[in-house]
């Protein structure tokens, strides 16, 4: 043998070898640490998450679907009586939203992205924002009762 | 083990109380595996910076109710296969099956670079992993960063725990058959028929 190959390596010998192929051919990029780094600064310790309790998207009925442009997609979030229903519709490559909160009053209203915050006008508990760009976003709400609740990250 | 659980119960609850070092030691520690879970899935370099990128917003989210510290590792990976299957079905690639679709993808999602390779033993032994059954290339994705975290490993194949040490060293053995240029003994070329067990 040339010496490539040792039959006798050990199993654990073999996988640290591999691990050494691995990062020298398919390294962590350096701004995938960045960028968790700076996640961070996304967190309140103040706030109430609304958890995604319901996302077409992952129904089975869905995987039959022909994704297109003007798909509509429903994603629910709940936090104790507070529901967050968003209606995300495709257009290319931005989305237009609207959701409707029930269980509370509803003061304020955000659409938050990784980068920024845009605040949305209220009516009845509905809002609307067309052309948000396709990606990562949350809502930010501000019930009448003066409680900050945030929706868990979805991409959209 | 018992250091590890601590120092992992004291970063999260660190991070929980708002200490961004603690935050920045947690994404150091497990970014690596985390982007080897969503590489797995055959992912190219743009998605696999989504599931990086949302499994750590979901441990944001989280940060105050991760019960079991010594979870911690299963949970992130559990929430990264979640993702990585979540980007392929986005793609408008659905399957009746996430996991039968990560057995059919094609290669020319393979962003490697083999020309970094110098060492003439590390090129063979590159070769010789992208030899491989599907089924063994992601395990042993993983398997490097965890060599022992049977159970993770099982959670983001989908197979059973007690699977994965057998399927472990089949996969080792198929590597290193290839690597002396032996025969594979099992010559349906399938450590993945280990899924059906």
């Amino acid at each position: 043998m040339n010496g490539i190959a040792d039959a006798d390596e050990s199993d654990e010998a073999l996988l640290a070898r591999l691990f050494e192929v691995f990062e020298q051919t398919d390294p962590v990029p350096a701004h995938l640490l960045d960028g968790a780094r700076a996640l961070f600064g996304l967190r309140r310790l103040d706030e109430e998450l609304a958890e995604l309790v319901r996302d077409s998207a992952e129904e089975p009925g869905r995987l039959l679907t022909v994704r297109g442009e003007g798909d509509v997609r429903l994603i629910s979030f709940e936090t104790g009586p507070v529901t967050v229903e968003l209606q995300v519709t495709e257009r290319g490559a931005v989305r237009d939203l609207v959701a409707q909160v029930t269980g509370t009053g509803l003061a304020r209203a955000e659409v938050e992205t990784p980068r920024e915050r845009q605040a949305i006008a209220v009516e009845d508990s509905v809002f609307t924002l067309d052309g948000v760009p396709a990606g990562l976003l949350r809502l930010r709400l501000l019930t009448s009762s003066g409680r900050d609740l945030v929706t868990s990250w979805v991409r959209v | 083990m018992t250091d590890t659980f601590s120092a992992t119960a004291s970063l999260l609850g660190r991070a929980a109380q708002g200490d961004q070092r603690a935050w920045n030691d947690l994404v150091v520690q497990h970014t690596s595996l985390l982007h080897a879970v969503a590489r797995s899935f055959r992912l190219d370099a743009a998605d696999v910076a989504d599931v990086v990128q949302t499994t750590w917003l979901r441990l944001l989210e989280h940060l105050d109710r991760i019960e079991d510290p010594t979870r911690l590792v299963g949970w992130l990976v559990t929430t990264a296969r979640r993702e990585s299957l979540r980007v392929l079905r986005r793609g408008g690639r659905e399957r009746p099956s996430a996991e039968d679709f990560v057995l059919d993808r094609a290669d020319d999602a393979d962003p490697v670079d083999a020309g970094m390779l110098r060492d003439e033993r590390d090129r063979a032994l590159w070769e010789a992993y992208r030899a491989l059954p599907d089924r063994c290339r992601q395990l042993l994705r993983i398997a490097v960063y965890e060599p022992r975290a049977y159970e993770e490993i099982s959670a983001v194949l989908g197979m059973p725990v007690g699977s994965i040490g057998p399927t472990r060293r089949r996969c080792l053995t198929q590597l290193r058959a290839l690597l002396t240029g032996s025969v594979v003994e099992d010559e349906d070329g399938g450590a993945g028929e280990e899924a059906r067990t």
